[in-house]
C-alpha cells in the first residue's frame, strides 16, 4: 500500500527531479522498516496537507463565488425594480393619455 | 499535491449549465409576484464557452490561455481593423456604421478582433484599447499588455445567462458556478503559476538546461529580452546593454517568482544569453554536486513568501475579468448603455410625460444606472480580492509544504551522508522520466528500447553538437544544455563511483556514514558530510588544473613516505601512505592502519589506545603515557626503564610528531609495559632510536629555540627573582654530621654558613647531596647553599663544578678539584683521591661541548650536545662539505612545497597552535629547511667535537667509542637524507 501511493506521488506530483531523487534516496538507503515508514509517514502527510490546501482553496473559491451570485442576483433585481418602475411610469402615462384621448372623443 | 485545480475540475453548483453559445435576449428574472417577466430589450449576450472542468493531473499543455495575435484575416476584418488604425473607437455602433453591418455582425467582430489580440477587453466607461500599430502586424506581437503577462485566468462563480433565442421564453437565471481556470504549477523551482498555454516542457527543465543565472535549475533556458527591434539599437555598446538589462530584469523577476511572459519561448539567443547559461549551468552542477543548492533557492522561496509580487495579484484580477468576458459574464457594458439607451430614447419619445417628468426620469435612469455599475464593480473587486487572496495563500502553502518537502529531505541526506547516492539514483528518475514521455507520446515510431534509450542519448549528443539550431548562439546554448547534463551526470556518477569504491556499495557507503558518526561525534561528521564534496570537486579541479597545464606536481593530500625515514622492523607492517586529507578517508585510511598494525603477530595494538595526535606544548612522554591510562608512577618508571627519561632531561616530541606520532603503551601479560612509537602516516613501528633519527623526539635541552614548558618556566621565573630565602622549620640546618651549619636572622633569612673542616667547596657540594638525598633539593636551605658555592666558585673555582651543580641534581658523587684550569681543547679525566678514573661527564671543546649521562653501573648512556644556536656561517660550512649552498637548499625545499616557503598565513605548519590531526599539517618549505640544515650542522659540530675528543687523547674512553658511534649514526641519517633531497650519494669533502 505505502509503495504504490509513493509511486503515485512519483508519477503524480508536481515535485522537480532533485526532489524525486532525494526521496528514492532516502527509502534505498535505509533498510529498517521503521525508518522507511517513518519517511513514508512524513511523505504522505505532506501529500494530505497538499491535498488539504487544494481543498480548501476550492471551498473557498467556491464560497466566494456563491456569495458573489447571491450579491450580485439582488443588485439586478433591486435595479431592474428601478427600471421597470420608470417603464412604468412611461406606460401609465400612456394610459393616462389614452384614457384622457378616450374621455375627450366620448 | 495537485497542482491548483483546473476550472474543469471545480465543482459546480447544482443546476448549473454551461453558458449557450448563442445570441438572445437576456433572460429577465421573474417579477417579485412570480409573473413572467416581460421581455426585456434584446441583449446581444456574448458567446460562452463550456465550463471547464479542474482535473487533479497536471497538464499544463492543455490548458488555454493568451494567444499571439492571428494575423489570418478576411476583408471585412481588415477593413475594420483600417477604421480602428484610423484613430476610431472601437465601438458597435461605430463599427456597424462604418461596415454597414448589423450591431449582431459588429459584436462578433469585436469578440473575434479581441479574440486575435487586435483589441483589448471591453472597460466600463472606457474605449476599448488598440492593441496592434499596423495591419497585418510584422512580428508577432503580444496581444496587449494584458495578455503579454499569461495569468491563470481564474474564472469566478459567473451566473450563466442562459441566453436562447427569442423564439422561447426567459429562463429563469440560476446561478452557476462555473469552476475557476487556475493552472498547474510548473514543478520547477521557483515555485510560479505558469500561463495558461504554455507548453511547458515534458522534460523536467531543472535538470537539463543552463537555467537563469542567479537561480539554478529553476527553469527553462531564460532568453534574451533584447526585443526584436533592438537589434536595430544605436550601437553594439547598446546592444550589449540591454541584454545585460534584460537578464538582469529576468533575474529579479524569477527571482520574486513572477510568471514569466510567453515571449520566452520565441527568444533568439545571443552570445551574451550564450555565456550567461553557460556560467549558470555550471554553477549549477556544481550546486548540485555539492548539495548546496538550497543556497540558492532558500532565498528565493523566502522572497516569494514574505514578498508576494502584488504585479501577481494584479494579473490574477485581471485573468478573471478576461474569463469574464470570455465566459459571456454579465456586466457587459454594451447592454446596459443599450437597455438605458431605449429607455431614454422611450423617454424622450414619449409624448405623454411633461418636460419635467422627463427629466425626472432620466435623473433616475441615470441614477439607477451608475448605482448599478458602481455597486457591481465593487461586489466584483470585492469577490477578485478575495479569491486572489484564497490563491496567495493557496500558493504559499503549497511552495511552504513543497519547500518543507524538499529541505528536510536534502537536510536529512546531508546529515547520513547519502547525498552520493543521489548519483546513483539519479539514473534511475531519469530512465523513468523517458519512459512517462516515451509512454506518454501518442505516436512511436520506434521500438521501446530505441525510444527509450536510444534517443535519450542521441538528445543529449545532438545538444552536444548544436542541437539543430540556425545560429551560433543556439547551437551554444544547445551545447551548455548537453553539456550541463553531462556534467552533472559525471559529477554524480564520480561522486558514487568513488564512494562505492572506498566504501563498497550502498550498505557500505551507510555503515562508512554511521561509523563516521560514531567515531567523530554528530556535528563533525554532518559538517564532514557537508564538507567532503566540496573538497573532492577541489582535487577534481586540481587534477584538471595538472592534466591542463602538465604540472606533475604531486596533487594536494598526497604524501610521500619518507625514504630515509626507518622502517620497522616488525613483520608485515608495510608503509602505508594516506592520499587523500578528506576527514572520511582519512578515517579510512587510519582505520586500515590500525587494521594492519593489529595483523602483526607478536604485538597488540589496541584501537583505543591509538592517540589522535593532539600534543601539547611541551607534553613528553610521561603525560602522553598517562593519558592511556598508564599511573603516573608506572609512566615514570617505564619511562625510565624505556630510557625516555633521565635526571636532567627527558625525551619531548618534536613538532613533527604532531598528528602523526602515536605513543604506544602495551602491558604484557606479566605486568610489564612496553613504550613503542608508531609513525600514522606510514604505519611502522619505531624504536626509540629510529623516532629520534626521524625527527620525532629530541631530548631537552637540545633544541634550540625550545620552549620550556610551564614548570620550567615558573621554575625559571623564581630562581631569577631575588627572593630572600627563609629558613624551612622542616629543613634541618645542621648538616653532614652537625658539623655543617646554616645561620638565619631575626627574621629567619639565611645569613651565612659554617661550611666545617675541609674544602669548602667540597662540604657545601657534600651539603648539598645530603639535602637532596633526604628530599629537600628544592628548600630554600639548599639554594642558600648552591647560592654560596657559585659565589665561591666565581672567586675561583672551576668552572665545571659551577655547571655541574644545580639544586637537585643528584649525581655529585666526585670530589670536585680545587685547582683551577685553563680552558683548553684538552683535558684530564677527572681522577678521584684513590685515582681512579672518574666519568668524564662532559667535554668542552672548540667546536662545542659534549655532554654525557651515565646510568647506575657507570655506562655511558647517553650524549649530546646542549642547546646552542647554529650561526649561518656554521650552516653555511656545513652545508659546504656535501656541495651545497643555503641558497640551493632553501630553493630545493620552496619548489618541493609549491612554490610556497610558509604555509600561508606567515605561521609555520609546526607551531604548536596548530593541531588537528584531520587537516594531516605538514611542514612546510620553512620547516624542512630549517629541520634539514639543523641536522646537516649538527653532524658537523659532532664530527668536529669527536676530532677533538681524539686530539685530547680520550680516544680510549667509553664516551668517546659512545660518541664516535652516536656520530656514526648521525650521519648514516644524514647521508640518506642527502641522498634523498638532493641525490648526494658520498660527500665531496
Amino acid at each position: 500500500m505505502s509503495w504504490s501511493r509513493f509511486a503515485k506521488i512519483l508519477q503524480t506530483r508536481p515535485l522537480d527531479r532533485e526532489t524525486k531523487l532525494m526521496l528514492i534516496d532516502l527509502i534505498a538507503g535505509t533498510d529498517d522498516p521503521k525508518i522507511e515508514e517513518e519517511i513514508f509517514t512524513f511523505l504522505f502527510a505532506w501529500e494530505e496537507a497538499e491535498a488539504q490546501t487544494q481543498k480548501q482553496l476550492l471551498e473557498g473559491i467556491k464560497k466566494i463565488t456563491t456569495e458573489y451570485q447571491e450579491a450580485k442576483t439582488q443588485l439586478g433585481q433591486t435595479h431592474q425594480k428601478t427600471a421597470l418602475s420608470i417603464a412604468d411610469d412611461i406606460h401609465r402615462q400612456k394610459r393616462i393619455e389614452d384614457l384622457k384621448a378616450s374621455i375627450e372623443s366620448l | 499535491m495537485s497542482p491548483l485545480p483546473r476550472p474543469e475540475d471545480m465543482p459546480k453548483p447544482p443546476g448549473a449549465e454551461p453558458a449557450k453559445k448563442k445570441f438572445g435576449r437576456m433572460a429577465m428574472p421573474p417579477g417579485p409576484d412570480g409573473a413572467s417577466p416581460k421581455p426585456a430589450p434584446e441583449v446581444v449576450a456574448p458567446p460562452t464557452a463550456p465550463a471547464p472542468e479542474v482535473s487533479p493531473a497536471p497538464t499544463p499543455a492543455s490548458d488555454a490561455g493568451p494567444v499571439a495575435v492571428d494575423t489570418s484575416s478576411t476583408p471585412e476584418l481588415d477593413q475594420a481593423v483600417a477604421f480602428l488604425l484610423a484613430g476610431n473607437n472601437a465601438t458597435l455602433k461605430g463599427l456597424s456604421k462604418e461596415l454597414g453591418i448589423s450591431p449582431t455582425e459588429a459584436k462578433l467582430l469585436l469578440e473575434d478582433m479581441e479574440t486575435r489580440g487586435i483589441i483589448g477587453p471591453a472597460k466600463p466607461g472606457k474605449a476599448r484599447e488598440i492593441l496592434v500599430t499596423e495591419w497585418p502586424p510584422k512580428v508577432a506581437t503580444p496581444a496587449g499588455p494584458d495578455t503579454s503577462a499569461p495569468v491563470p485566468p481564474v474564472a469566478p462563480a459567473i451566473p450563466t445567462l442562459s441566453t436562447p433565442t427569442r423564439s422561447t421564453p426567459p429562463p429563469v437565471i440560476s446561478p452557476v458556478t462555473p469552476p475557476p481556470v487556475i493552472p498547474p504549477v510548473t514543478p520547477s523551482i521557483p515555485p510560479v503559476i505558469p500561463p495558461l498555454g504554455t507548453p511547458t516542457r515534458t522534460t523536467p527543465a531543472p535538470d537539463t538546461g543552463a537555467p537563469a543565472p542567479g537561480s539554478p535549475d529553476t527553469g527553462p533556458t531564460t532568453p534574451d529580452t533584447t526585443a526584436p527591434d533592438a537589434g536595430g539599437a544605436t550601437g553594439k555598446w547598446e546592444s550589449i546593454k540591454s541584454t545585460f538589462i534584460g537578464a538582469y530584469e529576468r533575474f529579479a523577476s524569477k527571482f520574486k517568482g513572477e510568471v514569466q511572459p510567453d515571449q520566452e519561448k520565441s527568444y533568439e539567443g545571443t552570445i551574451g544569453d550564450l555565456a550567461k547559461n553557460a556560467a549558470t549551468g555550471f554553477l549549477s552542477v556544481v550546486a548540485s554536486y555539492t548539495g548546496v543548492k538550497i543556497v540558492a533557492d532558500l532565498p528565493q522561496w523566502l522572497y516569494q513568501k514574505y514578498f508576494t509580487n502584488p504585479a501577481e495579484r494584479q494579473r490574477i484580477k485581471e485573468a478573471f475579468a478576461l474569463k469574464e468576458t470570455e465566459l459571456g459574464d454579465t456586466t457587459d457594458p454594451s447592454a446596459i448603455d443599450q437597455k438605458k439607451a431605449r429607455l431614454e430614447e422611450a423617454i424622450n419619445a414619449s409624448k405623454f410625460l411633461t418636460t419635467e417628468k422627463k427629466a425626472e426620469l432620466l435623473t433616475r435612469l441615470q441614477d439607477t444606472v451608475e448605482t448599478y455599475e458602481k455597486e457591481d464593480k465593487a461586489k466584483r473587486a470585492e469577490r477578485d480580492e478575495k479569491i486572489a487572496k484564497l490563491l496567495d495563500e493557496a500558493i504559499q502553502t503549497r511552495v511552504k509544504n513543497t519547500q518543507v518537502l524538499k529541505e528536510a529531505l536534502n537536510s536529512a541526506l546531508m546529515v547520513t551522508g547519502l547525498s552520493a547516492m543521489r548519483g546513483v539514483a539519479y539514473g534511475a528518475v531519469s530512465v523513468y522520466e523517458r519512459h512517462k514521455e516515451v509512454m506518454a507520446s501518442p505516436e512511436r515510431s520506434a521500438s521501446y528500447f530505441k525510444e527509450m534509450v536510444v534517443k535519450g542519448f542521441t538528445e543529449t549528443a545532438h545538444n552536444l553538437i548544436g542541437g539543430g539550431a540556425d545560429t551560433w548562439t543556439g547551437k551554444g546554448l544547445n551545447f551548455v544544455k548537453g553539456a550541463t547534463n553531462v556534467m552533472r551526470v559525471a559529477g554524480f556518477t564520480e561522486l558514487a563511483i568513488s564512494e562505492y569504491l572506498e566504501e563498497g556499495g550502498p550498505s557500505g557507503m551507510i555503515e562508512a556514514s554511521l561509523k563516521a558518526f560514531e567515531q567523530k561525534g554528530v556535528i563533525s561528521a554532518v559538517g564532514g558530510n557537508i564538507s567532503a564534496p566540496w573538497e573532492r570537486l577541489g582535487e577534481l579541479m586540481t587534477g584538471a588544473k595538472d592534466l591542463v597545464t602538465g604540472d606533475s606536481a604531486p596533487s594536494p593530500g598526497t604524501t610521500t613516505p619518507d625514504a630515509g625515514a626507518p622502517v620497522a622492523t616488525t613483520p608485515d607492517a608495510g608503509a602505508v601512505t594516506a592520499n587523500t586529507t578528506s576527514p572520511d578517508t582519512a578515517i579510512a585510511g587510519g582505520a586500515t592502519a590500525v587494521a594492519m598494525a593489529e595483523t602483526v603477530p607478536h604485538i597488540e595494538y589496541p584501537e583505543a589506545l591509538v592517540e589522535t595526535g593532539t600534543v601539547q606544548k611541551g607534553d613528553g612522554i610521561i603525560k602522553i603515557l598517562e593519558r592511556q591510562g598508564i599511573s603516573s608512577t608506572s609512566a615514570l618508571e617505564t619511562a625510565r626503564e624505556a630510557g625516555l627519561v633521565r635526571a636532567g632531561g627527558d625525551t619531548r616530541l618534536t613538532t613533527e610528531a604532531i598528528g602523526r606520532l602515536s605513543i604506544l603503551a602495551n602491558t604484557s601479560p606479566d605486568g610489564d609495559v612496553t613504550i613503542t612509537f608508531f609513525d600514522t602516516e606510514t604505519d611502522t613501528v619505531l624504536t626509540i632510536d629510529q623516532a629520534r633519527e626521524a625527527g620525532f623526539t629530541y631530548e631537552s635541552g637540545t633544541v634550540p629555540g625550545e620552549i620550556a614548558t610551564d614548570a620550567e618556566a615558573v621554575g625559571h621565573t623564581a630562581e631569577t627573582t631575588e627572593l630572600p630565602l627563609i629558613d624551612s622549620p622542616e629543613v634541618p640546618n645542621d648538616l653532614l654530621d652537625n658539623t655543617f651549619h646554616l645561620y638565619t636572622d631575626t627574621d629567619g633569612n639565611f645569613n651565612g654558613l659554617d661550611h666545617g673542616p675541609g674544602d669548602a667547596l667540597a662540604r657545601m657540594v657534600q651539603a648539598l647531596k645530603e639535602l637532596e638525598l633526604a628530599g629537600h633539593g628544592e628548600s630554600a636551605e639548599a639554594k642558600f647553599i648552591y647560592k654560596q658555592f657559585l659565589i665561591l666558585a666565581d672567586q675561583g673555582a672551576l668552572p665545571e663544578q659551577v655547571d655541574n651543580l644545580s639544586p637537585g641534581f643528584v649525581e655529585l658523587d666526585t670530589v670536585v678539584p680545587t685547582q683551577t684550569g685553563e680552558a683548553s681543547s684538552s683535558q684530564e679525566l677527572p681522577q678521584d683521591a684513590s685515582g681512579e678514573t672518574q666519568p668524564l661527564r662532559r667535554f668542552k671543546g672548540e667546536s662545542g661541548k659534549v655532554r654525557f649521562k651515565y646510568d647506575e653501573d657507570g655506562g655511558v648512556r647517553d650524549a649530546f650536545i646542549p642547546a646552542y644556536t647554529p650561526k649561518p656561517a656554521d650552516v653555511e660550512s656545513a652545508l659546504a662539505e656535501w656541495d651545497l649552498t643555503r641558497d640551493e637548499v632553501e630553493a630545493h625545499f620552496m619548489q618541493k612545497n609549491g612554490g610556497r616557503w610558509t604555509s600561508g598565513d606567515g605561521t609555520s605548519q609546526t607551531d604548536y597552535a596548530t593541531s588537528p590531526r584531520d587537516g594531516f599539517a605538514g611542514a612546510d618549505a620553512k620547516d624542512q629547511y630549517r629541520e634539514f640544515s639543523r641536522v646537516v650542522e649538527k653532524l658537523d659540530r659532532q664530527e668536529a667535537t669527536l676530532y677533538e675528543m681524539e686530539e685530547a687523547g680520550l680516544t680510549n674512553t667509553p664516551e668517546y667509542a659512545y660518541w664516535k658511534k652516536e656520530t656514526a649514526e648521525l650521519a648514516k641519517y644524514v647521508g640518506t637524507k642527502m641522498k634523498k633531497e638532493f641525490q648526494i650519494t658520498e660527500r665531496p669533502i
